[in-house]
């Protein structure tokens, strides 16, 4: 074997198409493209054992070849709006968990400050009782 | 679809899908493999609507897998992950065995990869690559018959006194064999890519 058909052995070729699968199923390829099929073949177990599970039944598989991919974006919007129906429950937790606003903050500082207050005169008070 | 979209790795649409859930790189993948995964399912399941079920079941398992695993092989994987949800699907339980083989496939690609990468960066060093990984094994004539003569599987067969199957495991361990030759020679830096 000569350095250039080595060279040419180890080339990568891409998997077949619908329509090849289905010419080689049915052994309607011409001798050129049969060679180009037989030598991806060579190279790659999907596409063989994809080859050798159809032609067990001699049959025009481009029907069942041709897969609807329509679930594709049913799929994804159905992720979205679950995505989206997730977020809006973060946001509601995070509705529910917020802290207290600025006016609450102040009013609960003035009860602080006044409860001190009151600490402070009852103990002023003690010690005037006291003397 | 967008045709820029038919230019990329698999790989490259997979992540592009993870990253910005773009369904026309699916679409892509999609059109690329979705019938070799039905006649693979077929081949295990043996009926036609369970395979196409099969081959929708798996296209939504990798939309929702593409952001959460790392994928350095797609189409390997793909074989992979048909393979077994048919066998789970008919109770098969998968051995070892069936485990290295996949990982020997997954090798064997990557393999080829670096072999590519190295052709294109040194061409004029890959004759001499090759030079290096001749093989004199029997199965030569049956190469030289199928690549340089161009004969089909169903010839060859003929002439060897051979079935198909066994002319096509020949071609493959042949094949195998030179890109592991060839993989050894770059990896163990056999060859001076300057003095070519």
């Amino acid at each position: 074997m000569r350095i250039k058909d080595t060279a040419y052995i180890m080339q990568p070729s891409a998997c077949l198409t619908k329509q090849q699968l289905n010419a080689y199923v049915l052994n309607a390829l011409e001798p050129e493209e049969l060679n180009a099929v037989e030598f991806h073949l060579c190279s790659c177990w999907f596409c063989y054992d994809a080859a050798h599970a159809l032609k067990k039944y001699k049959i025009d598989w481009s029907a069942h070849l041709d897969l609807e991919k329509q679930f594709i974006d049913e799929h994804q919007q159905m992720q979205n709006e679950i995505k989206e129906e997730e977020d809006l429950l973060v946001v509601n937790i995070e509705k529910v968990d917020k802290p207290q606003s600025m006016k609450t903050r102040i009013l609960l500082f003035l009860l602080l400050i006044s409860w001190f207050y009151m600490l402070y005169l009852l103990n002023n008070n003690y010690h005037f009782y006291k003397y | 679809m967008k045709t820029t979209y038919l230019y990329q790795t698999d790989e490259a649409l997979l992540a592009l899908f993870a990253n910005k859930k773009d369904t026309e790189a699916i679409k892509v993948l999609f059109d690329r493999y979705a019938h070799l995964v039905f006649a693979v399912s077929f081949g295990i399941l043996e009926e036609v609507h369970a395979a196409k079920l099969a081959t929708v079941h798996l296209f939504i398992n990798i939309m929702d897998l593409a952001d959460r695993i790392a994928i350095p092989n797609f189409k390997s994987w793909l074989y992979q992950i048909a393979r077994n949800h048919c066998l789970a699907q008919k109770n098969i339980v998968l051995d070892t065995a069936d485990f290295l083989v996949h990982e020997k496939l997954n090798n064997a690609y990557l393999q080829e990869l670096e072999i590519y990468k190295f052709v294109q960066q040194y061409p004029e060093a890959s004759n001499a690559l090759f030079q290096k990984v001749q093989s004199t094994k029997d199965a030569e004539n049956i190469a030289e018959l199928f690549y340089t003569h161009k004969k089909s599987f169903k010839e060859i067969a003929l002439l060897v006194g051979n079935d198909e199957f066994s002319i096509r495991t020949i071609l493959y361990k042949y094949r195998l064999h030179l890109i592991q030759a060839a993989f050894e020679v770059i990896t163990h830096q056999k060859l001076d890519i300057h003095a070519h």
